[in-house]
């Protein structure tokens, strides 16, 4: 949501930080009590970030860390106390500190390791002190830590011993580091340290994420930061405290003679002062990039705003920055900017830039210029002019000349001639342009007089002395240039001895949607259906989010023609036939409610009901189709529950139409079976004797319908056929075969239980039993046979009787 | 001179254009940079630059029509950016297409951060997501995965 309010050009003044912003009298930031108690990080805490780089002996930062582990131990003969300490230093990676630049309280004291991205020292957190007999017990911390993982930041252990009844274990502790986080700098296109607010502004652009490279102006940006380079206004800070990025940027560019400016839409920072290619302070007769005159203005096109006169009053501003000595702690520092003669006894006012200005210089130039704009700005313009090729080449923070005549009698005749820098411009849809220009005062020769004032304020130069005469109580020398040591642990995914969470511990990790695209996964809030675009995301660009919300109950698709959702018909195309059950998946309907069902005439299109199921069962609602649905369309209505409706549903919503019911036809089986017959037995035996015993074979047999159908059995139990042939194989009589019927070919039918097979009966057939109108057979299914087949001859003569045990059949058969 | 202007509309990503739009030749594609323009009526609001905290989009209205809103609706998802130039030129001397005098008065290039409107028309918000509210720096914070239940004095 955007909101649109009224800027009127009394404002300009304090957007473009011309008039002083709201002072906060308070001590400089740079002045922490050394002997403090120690700090400890907390839970969202912001990272710090250590940014800084000792150049030609100026530059650094001290910082306090913060620990976040800790251990106390004593002596149980001395009570002296050791106390080790795990320090959160900076985000990223810095380069080894030496040992003369760690401090506790004011003293160099203790043992120290430094790592990056890994816990340093090997010592376990925790409170181990005992109370020991005639000594005063300690009162340390009993929550000592569990430990980290540290990923991506500089960590630091301290371990130092304290006598008994020492009152300095519990000092802070201090690092003074002369190089901060490694980041590629934009005027060297090299990684290391920086001291370039420029480099640190793009550093935080990026890693907020809010901010695409694509929308960063690095051509200012190269520019601004040789600008700072040049002019010595240098950052030298640890950033700690939580801040609005957008304002951030545009604070801190005021205490770099900076100016944000986001031109075409990409952001970036311009000198708020007139410059030369060589990047210095141009001091030289001003060049302006256009003029403005009667012919641009436009009716009531001019307004002027004069500096209100608290903003013009003489003052003294007091500087604050900080003065960082080579082999000690750093201090901050006041230096008081006035014109000469004015303001001696006020009223003052407060910069504090200690935070991270360690130059005299900086500061007195960042003050030099403000109360140059304090001394000669007096008024600001706003110009409505008619568009013109200058709309596309005036940028934020150029020189134009406006130059208006003004007539107030006849004989007076007078020109508005001044200079000024573009400090807003407004491009309106009516195509009028509205700019919004700060005066800018020259001199006789046409040089800026406020960058006059800036390159003419030095600084005074002196070194105050830090005010300490006692070293006794370093235990490190101060010229000790030794690297902090390296011991630190690298966790195990378990954690070894100690207890880091891991991310599974501390992290909820979301499925991403993968059913994203509208056609299949959502719809869209208004328009047509996305497809995925081609080469996406799989080799492009992933989605920030997903195109749609995914596809929830309350989306209906569009398309409610054809057989929808309805499933079950078994005829042509889907069509429904008598003795289907047609259903619609509760998953469809996508919401507990009610579906309908319905059958439209299709010739007279009348539609009546047939029946409405509220609850789904088994997942789904379904419909038996009967004779009496022959001919008709068969269309699902389906309405979700909406306790608002008298009736407890909403509105209907077709899932589908069904093509006619077709009457039921007889089911098309199979027309011919081939089966692979196994003949287990096999003997003749004719009118007195026996024949001899023939092999076992196999043979395909095809089998043509309608065959003698009868009877089938899914177990076969082999009986025996007594006949006295074939002697040392004893047949059973008929009689015993279990569960076999008979086919007696062309004449009776006997019953399997009482038919005893006698030589003297009609040849018998094959025995095949596949039922024509029930069941279901699988390829592969093994049934049981008793065939006995007429060989041939007279009756009572000669026969072959064929015992076999199998049928497999190979083709897949269903009946219904 | 009968002042004109036109508005010119581009999406597009680091590797691709998948739109270009221009309101004002009616119903025509018009060829400019070498390029081909499809007309879609649209118009933009001001363009405003400057240092101030804030205040740093600008919107334009759209019909919302199927293209219209697959295309801003893709550019909403992929942060694709969308550049805005607006032209000034003396209609007397073509209607036919751009012209080679014509003016540059005005370039804005941004993601697209917003999209609401309603079925008939959207309103689109070019700009950067470095809003004054939130986009907090320094951007990390001690979490319990990096430095577990830390020290408590």
């Amino acid at each position: 949501m955007s909101l649109n309010i009224s800027d009127p050009l009394s404002l300009l003044p304090y957007q473009s930080g011309l008039a002083d912003p709201v002072l906060i009298e308070a001590a400089a930031q740079a002045a922490d009590d050394l002997t403090a108690q120690q700090q400890a990080y907390k839970i969202g805490d912001p990272v710090p970030i250590v940014f800084c780089r000792r150049v030609s002996g100026n530059g650094g930062v001290m910082v306090s860390p913060g620990a976040t582990e800790a251990r106390y131990e004593n002596d149980g003969t001395t009570n002296a106390l050791t106390v080790s300490l795990h320090l959160v230093l900076s985000e990223g990676d810095l380069p080894t500190i030496p040992i003369k630049d760690v401090f506790v309280g004011p003293c160099r004291q203790g043992t120290w390791n430094q790592n990056y991205d890994r816990r340093s020292g090997t010592w376990f957190p925790g409170n181990f002190v005992t109370t020991v007999a005639d000594k005063q017990p300690w009162s340390c911390p009993y929550y000592c830590g569990t430990s980290g993982r540290y990923e991506n930041m500089t960590t630091l252990s301290y371990v130092n011993t304290f006598v008994d009844g020492s009152e300095r274990w519990d000092h802070q502790v201090h690092v003074f580091v002369r190089e901060g986080i490694q980041i590629t700098r934009i005027i060297d296109s090299t990684l290391g340290p920086s001291n370039n607010v420029i480099d640190l502004a793009i550093y935080l652009m990026n890693e907020s994420g809010r901010i695409p490279s694509t929308l960063i102006d690095s051509t200012e940006m190269l520019a601004a930061a040789n600008f700072c380079n040049t002019n010595g206004l240098l950052y030298n800070g640890v950033f700690k405290e939580s801040l609005n990025l957008d304002e951030w940027l545009e604070q801190i560019g005021n205490d770099f003679l900076l100016r944000l400016v986001e031109i075409d839409g990409k952001f970036g920072f311009k000198p708020r002062l007139p410059v030369n290619v060589d990047h210095t302070i141009k001091t030289t007769a001003l060049d302006w990039v256009f003029t403005f005159t009667e012919d641009h203005l436009l009716p009531d096109g001019f307004e002027i705003q004069y500096i209100p006169l608290e903003d013009r009053l003489p003052v003294c501003l007091q500087m604050m920055w900080r003065q960082q000595p080579d082999s000690d702690i750093g201090f901050p520092r006041t230096t008081e900017i006035r014109f000469s003669g004015e303001a001696t006894a006020g009223p003052f006012e407060q910069y504090d830039l200690s935070q991270f200005c360690t130059s005299e210089t900086h500061a007195v130039k960042v003050g030099a210029y403000r109360l140059a704009r304090r001394k000669y700005i007096t008024h600001t313009l706003r110009l409505t002019v008619r568009p013109s090729s200058y709309n596309s080449t005036l940028t934020l923070g150029d020189v134009v000349r406006v130059r208006l005549r003004r007539e107030t009698a006849t004989t007076a005749l007078d020109y508005h001639d001044f200079l000024y820098e573009v400090e807003r411009i407004e491009k309106t849809a009516s195509g009028a342009c509205v700019f919004d220009l700060t005066h800018l005062p020259i001199d006789d020769q046409g040089r800026s007089l406020v960058a006059l004032e800036v390159v003419a304020a030095t600084a005074a130069g002196v070194s105050i002395s830090a005010g300490r005469s006692d070293y006794s109580c370093d235990d490190n020398s101060s010229s000790d240039n030794t690297g902090l040591g390296g011991a630190g642990i690298d966790y195990p995914a378990s954690g070894g001895n100690f207890d880091p969470p891991g991310l599974d511990d501390t992290t909820v990790g979301l499925d991403v949607p993968t059913d994203d695209t509208w056609a299949s996964g959502g719809y869209p809030p208004i328009g047509p259906d996305v497809s995925q675009p081609a080469g996406e995301p799989s080799g492009g660009p992933v989605p920030i989010g997903s195109w749609d919300n995914p596809a929830d109950p309350l989306e209906q698709p569009l398309d409610e023609s054809g057989v929808g959702f309805i499933t079950g018909g078994t005829g042509a195309g889907g069509a429904p036939v008598a003795g289907d059950t047609l259903s619609v998946s509760e998953s469809d309907l996508r919401c507990d409610g009610q579906v309908c069902w319905s059958k439209i005439d299709k010739d007279t299109g009348e539609e009546s009901e047939i029946s409405c199921q509220d609850e789904a069962i088994a997942g789904a609602y379904t419909l038996s189709i009967t004779t009496s649905e022959v001919d008709y369309f068969i269309a699902a209505v389906g309405r979700c529950k909406d306790p608002a409706t008298s009736d407890g549903y909403g509105a209907p919503r077709t899932l589908g139409t069904t093509a006619a019911v077709e009457p039921a036809e007889p089911p098309e089986c199979f027309t011919s079976v081939t089966a692979q017959v196994t003949i287990n037995r096999v003997s003749s035996f004719g009118c007195g004797g026996c024949g001899s015993p023939i092999s076992p074979v196999s043979q395909t047999r095809s089998f043509t319908f309608p065959v003698s159908v009868y009877k089938a059995y899914t177990e076969y139990s082999e009986g025996q056929i007594s006949q006295d042939c074939d002697p040392g194989v004893t047949y059973g009589t008929y009689a015993d075969v279990f569960g076999v019927d008979w086919i007696r070919v062309g004449t009776t039918t006997a019953s399997a239980a009482s038919v005893t097979f006698t030589a003297t009966v009609d040849a018998l057939c094959l025995i095949f039993t596949i039922s024509k109108t029930q069941g279901s057979y699988q390829a592969g299914q093994t049934f049981g046979w008793i065939v006995a087949s007429y060989g041939g001859g007279a009756v009572g003569c000669t026969y072959s009787a064929v015992a076999l045990d199998s049928v497999t059949y190979n083709n897949t058969v269903s009946c219904t | 001179m009968g002042r004109a202007q036109a508005q010119y509309l581009r999406i597009f990503d680091t590797s691709s254009t998948y739109v270009r739009w221009q309101g004002y030749y009616v119903n025509q594609t018009v060829t400019m940079d070498s390029a081909s323009w499809e007309y879609m009526p649209f118009s933009a609001s001001g363009i405003v630059e400057s240092g101030a905290s804030g205040g740093k989009s600008v919107s334009i209205m759209v019909p919302a029509t199927n293209s219209v809103v697959e295309a801003f609706n893709l550019a909403l998802s992929y942060g694709r950016f969308c550049e805005l130039k607006i032209y000034e030129f003396d209609s007397r001397l073509d209607q036919t297409g751009p012209i080679a005098s014509q003016n540059l008065i005005a370039s804005y290039t941004a993601e697209v951060v917003n999209v609401s409107g309603t079925f008939t028309r959207l309103e689109i918000e070019l700009g950067s997501s470095l809003s004054p509210v939130g986009a907090q720096v320094p951007p990390r914070k001690f979490t319990s995965y990096l430095i577990g239940a830390p020290l408590r004095i």
